[in-house]
Formats: structure tokens, sequence, C-alpha cells
């Protein structure tokens, strides 16, 4: 069984992971490669400040619901093992703000300690009348791509720099199962009118007095277009750009500024905070995220496709879950072929 | 004006011969407050009483500054010890007055200078503990009971409290103090101060500040060392503070690193570090948190706290030969010191107005 996972980024390897850790036995051999023309820490998830937080409002497709509760309690169970800080991994408290008073989001149940800010706590934010406080978990996308990488190499996945053309040209390489993990640039692959880039620009600071994300809400400008500081392990992202069509990867003056006067208007602490870096990022963005088989006709074979892309701004988020996913997807495959030796192990 | 010797300090304040003290131009009623001690009582004091009592100068006298002060080995989190010999509607007054001092400095573009931030975190216990609430529940920010998915972090753990609390680093905040020690007017001398009657006649009032000292320096009996020793460790994924129980195990996360402790030894004074302690320590604290299994960096710190079944906070008229000498006396914080420090500092503050003010009472004899 030979398969191959285009796309290097958290949806990418965190799917090749899933799936050698589910089928590896089951398949003799299962020979697998990741092709990518973006490495860590070259890809939109090294860029990602790398935190556990759907969206507010609720998904489109309620799966996602369930693919992002996987997620959390995935992680959350490796918090306590050695990995968890070789995975990038901690857990983080902290505030989400509103102007007005919200209904609780979709997720109040999987994270920790959900509970609404008390006036006092509020006093701290005075734009804002209203918030949550909870536990949640910091992922840090350099760091967990860098791991999932690890634990790849150990398994005998290979890895090639190349920038795939199509799917036909990887099918006519001998793979029987592509997953197409490639996040913005899938279009390049098969147009899909439904994906566009969401930039975002974040600026890393050295902050080590910060220890809770504080992420504010503008219903009037959507989500992430109001500032947000998300601390990581060593550094602080601060954030609150979303602008969709936009496709520029240089940083911009202009939202360097918004980023930065939003973020100390909101925290006055940060304005002696040291920037180490800043960067651009293009989120993904789809209505809702594929991940959905599709066979492909090549010549006489018949190469199965696995499509897993469109996260958004949330692909750390629910990565686990989509990884699951698109592995009952592959069983799927799988049982078609007829090609698994031993009972599949439940999913 | 007799020769003087000078000696810097790490801060470079230069120690005179008190003689220099005076102030060419001072007022003649202006009262020279000298406060012996600059830990974190002592520089907390000297702000307090800068700001609150009426027309004083005020000199801080100490032969040890930060970063070497007991204060420094504190991880300096607001989470009161009780006192027994405290009445609890004082000990809340106390914490009350400190939490909010330190909450709006948190809040303020000076936080990074002063040192202090917001912390959440839990405490957790192996038993039921005996009150459902602490008095100073209401005091720290979004108090409340651990829910079952929190504790499933800590399996040994039946019960908790999660909560958003202050910390203040020592070596950021003693030296911010100073500055406002300074801002206001304030002189900084380097000196070991052997017997408080040294201080007589240069100044007209003393503060007693001194911690430990106050053994010798004020004939104490009643204050006495319980040993702490720490690690000071690099782990900086730890963004909760977590506090077992009575307190003997914490992990307290900072700013420049993360406290573990600790240990209590009552009436031991050894300040060298014990490495079969300290690998109890990091056990102990592995046990609650095993991704510190990753800290590096470890480094050990022993800390004796003046400890004293209550804060001594009292006025003292030292008389010999006919020479009087008012003392105001601020010591005696044990472990609670960063907890309680402003709020018994407002109220050492007004000790020493009481002290001004007898001064200036007109009278052969005014009564303290």
């Amino acid at each position: 069984m030979r398969v191959v996972v285009i796309g290097a980024g958290v949806i990418g390897l965190s799917t090749a992971l899933c799936i050698h850790e589910l089928y590896h036995s089951a398949l003799q051999p299962l020979d697998m490669k990741v092709y990518a023309d973006r490495f860590t820490p070259l890809t939109t998830t090294d860029v990602a400040a790398g935190f556990w937080q759907p969206y507010i409002s609720d998904p489109r497709n309620p799966q996602e619901a369930d693919w992002n509760k996987q997620t959390f309690d995935y992680l959350l169970s490796h918090i306590h093992s050695p990995s968890a800080e070789k995975m990038g991994l901690a857990l983080i408290s902290g505030y989400n703000l509103f102007r007005e008073a919200v209904p609780d989001p979709f997720w109040k149940d999987i994270v920790l300690g959900f509970r609404k800010l008390s006036p006092r706590e509020l006093d701290m934010f005075p734009d804002y009348g209203y918030g949550w406080f909870n536990t949640s978990l910091i992922l840090e996308g350099k760091i967990y791509l860098q791991w999932l990488t690890e634990r790849l190499t150990e398994r005998g996945v290979k890895f090639f720099q190349r920038k795939v053309e199509s799917f036909e040209e990887v099918a006519r390489g001998g793979a029987d199962v592509i997953f197409n993990c490639t996040g913005l640039r899938a279009g390049g692959l098969q147009p899909d009118p439904l994906l566009q880039p969401g930039r975002g620009q974040i600026i890393k600071v050295d902050a080590p007095w910060m220890k809770h994300f504080i992420i504010t809400h503008d219903p009037e400008h959507g989500i992430y277009r109001s500032p947000y500081i998300i601390p990581g392990i060593q550094t602080v992202t601060l954030g609150g750009i979303f602008q969709l069509g936009n496709w520029s990867e240089l940083n911009s003056i202009q939202d360097h500024n918004t980023v930065w006067e939003g973020c100390c208007r909101l925290e006055p602490t940060l304005k002696d905070a040291r920037i180490v870096t800043e960067w651009t990022g293009l989120r993904p963005v789809r209505p809702q995220i594929r991940l959905e088989r599709e066979q492909l006709c090549v010549g006489p074979s018949n190469a199965e496709v696995i499509h897993n892309y469109g996260h958004g701004g949330y692909g750390l988020t629910i990565h686990w879950g989509c990884a699951l996913e698109a592995a009952k997807l592959f069983g799927k495959v799988l049982e078609e072929k007829k090609l698994s030796r031993k009972p599949l192990s439940h999913l | 004006m007799r020769p003087t010797s000078h000696w810097k300090t790490s801060f470079g304040a230069r120690a005179f011969g008190f003689q220099d003290c005076f102030f060419r131009d001072r007022p003649m009623d202006t009262a020279r407050v000298a406060v012996v001690g600059a830990g974190l009582v002592g520089l907390s004091t000297a702000v307090c009483v800068s700001r609150l009592a009426p027309r004083c100068s005020v000199t801080v006298i100490s032969d040890k500054f930060a970063p070497d002060t007991t204060s420094d080995v504190a991880a300096g989190m607001l989470i009161p010890h009780a006192y027994p010999d405290t009445p609890m509607p004082k000990q809340k007054q106390w914490f009350r007055e400190t939490f909010d001092h330190l909450f709006s400095i948190a809040s303020s573009a000076e936080a990074g200078d002063a040192g202090v931030h917001l912390v959440s975190g839990w405490q957790i216990f192996q038993s039921l503990p005996t009150e459902e609430e602490p008095f100073w529940a209401d005091v720290v920010l979004g108090f409340r009971k651990m829910t079952e998915s929190e504790l499933k972090k800590f399996p040994q753990h039946v019960c908790g409290q999660a909560f958003t609390t202050l910390k203040c680093e020592s070596p950021a905040y003693l030296p911010w103090l100073e500055k406002r020690v300074k801002g206001s007017g304030g002189q900084i001398l380097t000196r070991r101060v052997e017997d408080l009657w040294e201080l007589h006649p240069s100044f007209d009032i003393v503060v007693n500040c001194t911690g430990l000292g106050s053994r010798q320096l004020a004939g104490d009996s009643e204050i006495f060392p319980v040993r702490g020793q720490v690690l000071k460790v690099q782990a900086p994924w730890v963004k909760h503070f977590i506090r077992d129980g009575s307190g003997l195990t914490y992990i307290y996360p900072g700013i420049s690193h993360v406290t573990l402790g600790g240990t209590r030894q009552k009436g031991d004074w050894n300040l060298s570090p014990d490495a079969e302690i300290s690998r109890d320590i990091f056990s102990r604290c592995c046990a609650l948190e095993p991704s510190l299994r990753g800290a590096w960096d470890i480094r050990e710190k022993v800390g004796l706290r003046p400890s004293r079944p209550g804060v001594r906070l009292q006025k003292e008229l030292l008389a010999r030969d006919g020479q009087r000498l008012p003392v105001v006396h601020h010591y005696g914080h044990g472990a609670g010191g960063f907890s309680v420090h402003w709020g018994t500092a407002l109220e050492a503050a007004r000790l020493v107005s009481e002290c001004v003010h007898a001064l200036r009472t007109p009278g052969p004899k005014s009564k303290l």
C-alpha cells in the first residue's frame, strides 16, 4: 500500500501520523511519503499563535464540533506525558472579551473551568463589558511540527521537498491513496472557489510576565479582526488581522500599527515589550473544511484522493479530529480494496 | 565634619557617616526618619512614610539590598498565611490593601518594571480542607471550586480551588520600590546597624524593619527563622501556579523563572542549600507537574522566614541617659510578607505619623 501525503503543515503531518499509527500493522508494507514544497519553519502552521480555540459561532458542519472536541481531549491526554514539552503543549488560562453579553460558545464544556468574568475582572478591560474565563491549551506550531516530523521519521516515513503540480503526477508515480493536505494552495491542484486566503499578521514579543491569553471580539469586524494576545512558550503573539482575499505574504506597516496599538491599548504593560519577530500567514479559509474522498481516473488504475484542507484559523484546534476522520475514510478505501489482512481496530 | 568612609553598594549608593545626612537647607521641623532594613518590608515602609507622614525625610539603612535579601528568595505570591495572634479582619484588611495596591500596578504600564503580574492556578487538597473557603477568597479574582475535569490533572487530590492572584518578583519589585523612595527625596545608605542607638541623634525616629535581625537589635526572642529552600528553574511552558494543601509543596511561575518549593524548618539558621532537600523538592513538584522533568538551569536558594506569632507593629520609646529614641517596630511577617506588606506598611506609616506628631507637640515630656 503506497500512501502519499501532500502538505507538511499540521494537517499533512498529523494525518500522516494518525494513518501510520492506525494502519501500519494491518498493512504491511505501508509505504508512506510526504511531499511538500514548504516544510517547517515555512508553513502556515509555523505562523499560527498555537492556541486551541474554535470560532465562537457554531460551525456550519456540526461534525467540526466533534473534531474540535476530539482534538482537545487528545491533546489534554498528553498534558502529563513526558512528550508534552517536546510537543509544544501546555495548559493556559485566559480571557475572551466582548462589548456586550453573548451566548456561551459550543465549546464551553470542552475547555476546562469555563465561567463568566466577574465585575472586578472586567474592570481590567475598560473597553469591554462582558467576557469568559477558561483554561485551554497552547500547541506551538513550530515545535509540534518538529515533533510530528520526528515521530514520522522514526516510523520510516520519507519526506520529499517538491512542488506537486497535479494529483495525476503523484498517481502515476505509484501512489494508491493520496491525502490532499495542501491548505491554501489546494486550488492549484483542483480549482476550489470556496477556498480563499484569510491573511493574518502577527508580532511576537518578549513579555514573560504575561501568563494569560486575552482575546477580544468585535461582532462588527468579525473573527480575528480584533486584538488578541496569546502567550506561547517563549514569546507572546500579538494579532488582530484577518483580510479575506489578500494573498500578500509581506508584512505591512499599517497592519503592524493596527496590531501594536490595539494590543497595547488592551494590555498597557506591553508598551515595553521587546519585539522579537513579525510574520504574515495566509489562513486557508473555507465555509467548512473539505474532508472527503474522491476517486481519480488515471489511466488504468483508480487513485483515491482524500481531501483534508480549508481549516481557516482553527487548524491546530481541529487537526486531530480531522486526522481521525481522514483515517476513517482511508479505512473505507481499504475495505473496498480488501487489502487489510487483519480486522481493523475500532476507530 | 569629620572624615567619613565611602563604599559603593551594587546600586552605586554611597555610604556615608550619618553626619552627611543633615540636610543643610532642611526646615527645622522636618522629622528625620531612619528605616532600618531594605527588604520588602523596609522599602515599602519607606515609601509609605514618605507619602503619608507629614514633613519627614526618609533614609533607608541596610547592609543588604536586592538581590541579597530574604525577600529575594521568596516567590512573592499573593496567597496569605494566617497569623495566629492577629485578628482575622485585620489580616484580611492588610491583604486587601496589598492586593489592591499591586493590582493597580499590574494593570499599568509600570507592571514590567515593578515585576508584578497576574497569575492563575490551583490550590489542591489530598483530603478535604477544614474550611470551605479561606478568608481571602473574595479578595483574589474568580475564586471557585475546581471542576471534576480540572481535578483529573491531579489524581492524588480530592478537591481544589481555582483563582487568579498576583505575583510580585523581588529582584524587580525591590529596586522599583527603591526608585520610589529616591523619587520622594529619600536616601539609601549601606551600613550594618549593630545597635538602634547608633541612629541617635542623627535621626528623630527609627523604623525597625530588620526581620530576623530584630532578635538581636530589638532583643525579641519571639522571632525565629523558618528555613525555606527553593529551586528556581527554567520551565517557561508552565503558566499556572499549583499549591498543594498546606502550601509545603508549590510551583509558582514568574517572569524570569519558576519557583519550586519548599520546606518549613523551624529554628534552622542554615543558609546553605541541601542537595538532598533539593532532590526532594524537585520530586514533589514533578509529581504535581510532570512536565517539570524538562526544566533546566536549576538553582538552589535558601531564605530564613522571619517568623513570629504575629507581625510586630508597635511603637516603643527607647530611653537611656536622659536620651529618647522613638522606634516603630515593623517586622515578623514570616511566610506572609508579600501578601500583607503594603497593608502593614501603611499601618507602620500611621505609627510613624503619630511619633512625628508627638515630637512636635510642645511640652517637657512628649508622650508617645
